[in-house]
């Protein structure tokens, strides 16, 4: 009995070390992950100040057309004001990010 | 015409009648139970991947009896018992399913393709998303692998034995198979049978379980959403992971680094995106490996295995031990139902036994059953992997340790 209550401990400390492994390699490879995503973000910025004013404003019309709102009220709401933030949940909204 | 009988122009009768009664006999009982597995399979009350081709293969095995040119009886199909390198090269050219037993089955590369097969449908998300709960709740359902080997040992078995039998608490069929071919190997066949035998089990009997151990109003609880917004991982995140924790455990238990290459390839080849790949190990390779498993089970259950003694003893530990890993398993579901103060329900305990993905499915169908506003399969799938993860740890501590032990 005593083997086994000393293999129980072991079986504990190492499965709990590989969850702690995982919740630390996991932060790990995330922030790589976003740190490597940048110039993506970057190119979707750039792409869409390529976009022609008219196919903005096409676009605008058509999201206010099917949701029954502006897409800069939906969006900015209260926070209009907070362009930095707005300007990128439009972005995200206009150009998902691939997965 | 000289010679000539009945029980020489017919073998299969024949032997019946001129074989030892308790042989004839565990042949009759083999054959019924091999029409009986047949029979639950395709009611699906047992997995019926393995349990419909491994009925054929015991009642065939228990029919297809002959005598031998030397006068005893014997089969067609495989002699598991054979080591010496000449005989086995001549029972290659005779038994049909000797190759396939002697190179796939019993050096475990059976166990682990299906170990790929299991790795490339799992989704370690659900993993990621709550490591340490998942982990807790998956060493609580180990009890049984752990509480089996002191009452194996009493009653009679080695250590060797009492931990090959034990792994059956795991629920995890090929890791059976591996642990008992590293350690008991004289035994490995009945273990192997017995394990599966009682893991087409868990689904017909686990949910009698829970209801027995966990009230109605505690089977219908719903989990209320966490403040903290559940996070979903991207694939090269969870490549990562895998490749991350298929090196450490690797480097921790060299003796069951070929299940966990195996399980870990298949994550990594569902999150690289080889669709080819992906396809080949989740259909041919899975489907292939558990066909052959299932018949070279059926065939592997000849009516000396059920006159062994020890089969009674493997019969009665094998049982145990599952009921105590979930017994286990429902503990752990009440720590966390406790410790979340409520906000937990503990029926996703019994996922923490193994059985991918059976146990997770059995888990939701209960739930479900009592609320069918309660959706608890993610924390049930997150628990079932970590049950896979901790199953081949304490093989890998069982396989390096044991054998000092003496």
């Amino acid at each position: 009995m005593g083997i086994i209550a000393i293999m129980m401990v072991i079986s504990f400390a190492v499965a709990m070390g590989v969850a702690f492994i995982i919740k630390q390699a996991t932060v790990m490879v995330e922030r790589l992950t976003l740190a490597s995503s940048k110039p993506d973000e970057i190119r979707r910025v750039k792409k869409i100040h390529k976009l022609s004013k008219h196919s903005r404003k096409v676009k605008g019309e058509e999201y206010a057309r099917r949701y029954g709102i502006e897409l800069i009220d939906h969006y900015y709401g209260d926070n209009k004001l907070d362009s930095g933030e707005s300007q990128r949940e439009l972005l995200n909204h206009f150009y998902p990010k691939s997965r | 015409m000289d010679g000539l009988s009945f029980s020489a122009l017919f073998p299969g009768l024949g032997t019946f009648f001129t074989s030892p009664l308790v042989i004839s006999f565990a042949r009759v009982i083999l054959i019924a139970l091999g029409l009986t597995v047949i029979y639950l399979g395709r009611k699906n009350i047992l997995e019926p991947l393995v349990m419909i081709p491994m009925g054929l293969g015991m009642i065939a095995i228990n029919t297809g009896m002959l005598y031998m040119p030397d006068g005893s009886v014997g089969n067609l199909f495989l002699d598991p018992m054979l080591s010496d390198t000449d005989e086995l090269m001549n029972m290659m050219q005779i038994d049909f399913l000797q190759p396939i037993y002697t190179l796939t089955f019993s050096n475990g590369l059976i166990a682990c393709f299906i170990f790929m097969g299991i790795g490339a449908l799992l989704d370690i998300g659900y993993l990621l998303q709550r490591p340490y709960t998942s982990m807790f709740l998956a060493l609580c359902g180990e009890l049984g692998t752990f509480l089996t080997v002191p009452i194996a040992k009493a009653m009679g078995l080695t250590l060797n034995e009492s931990a090959s039998i034990a792994m059956v608490g795991g629920a995890d069929g090929p890791m059976v198979l591996f642990t008992s071919l590293s350690l008991a190997k004289n035994l490995f066949v009945p273990i192997t049978v017995v394990a599966y035998l009682y893991l087409g089990l868990t689904y017909g009997g686990y949910p009698y379980l829970v209801k027995l151990l966990i009230p109605k109003r505690l089977r219908a609880i719903k989990i209320q959403k966490e403040k903290k917004k559940v996070k979903s991982y991207s694939a090269a995140t969870k490549m990562a992971l895998a490749v991350v924790m298929c090196l450490v455990l690797c480097l921790l238990f060299p003796v069951a680094a070929p299940l966990f290459f195996s399980l870990f390839l298949g994550i990594v080849i569902r999150e690289s995106g080889l669709k080819h790949f992906h396809d080949f190990i989740t259909t041919t390779l899975l489907y292939g490996s558990t066909f052959l498993l299932g018949t070279l089970l059926g065939v592997l259950c000849d009516a000396k295995l059920l006159t062994d003694p020890i089969v009674f003893k493997l019969l009665v530990l094998g049982i145990l031990a599952l009921l105590i890993s979930g017994i286990g398993g429902i503990i752990g579901g009440y720590i966390l139902y406790f410790v979340k103060k409520g906000n937990y329900n503990p029926v996703i305990g019994i996922a923490a036994v193994s059985c991918v993905p059976t146990t997770a499915k059995v888990a939701q169908k209960i739930v479900t059953k009592e609320n069918p506003q309660s959706v608890i399969l993610s924390e049930a799938i997150g628990a079932n992997i970590s049950g896979v993860i901790t199953t081949a740890i304490i093989a890998g501590i069982y396989i390096t340790l044991i054998p000092h032990l003496k």
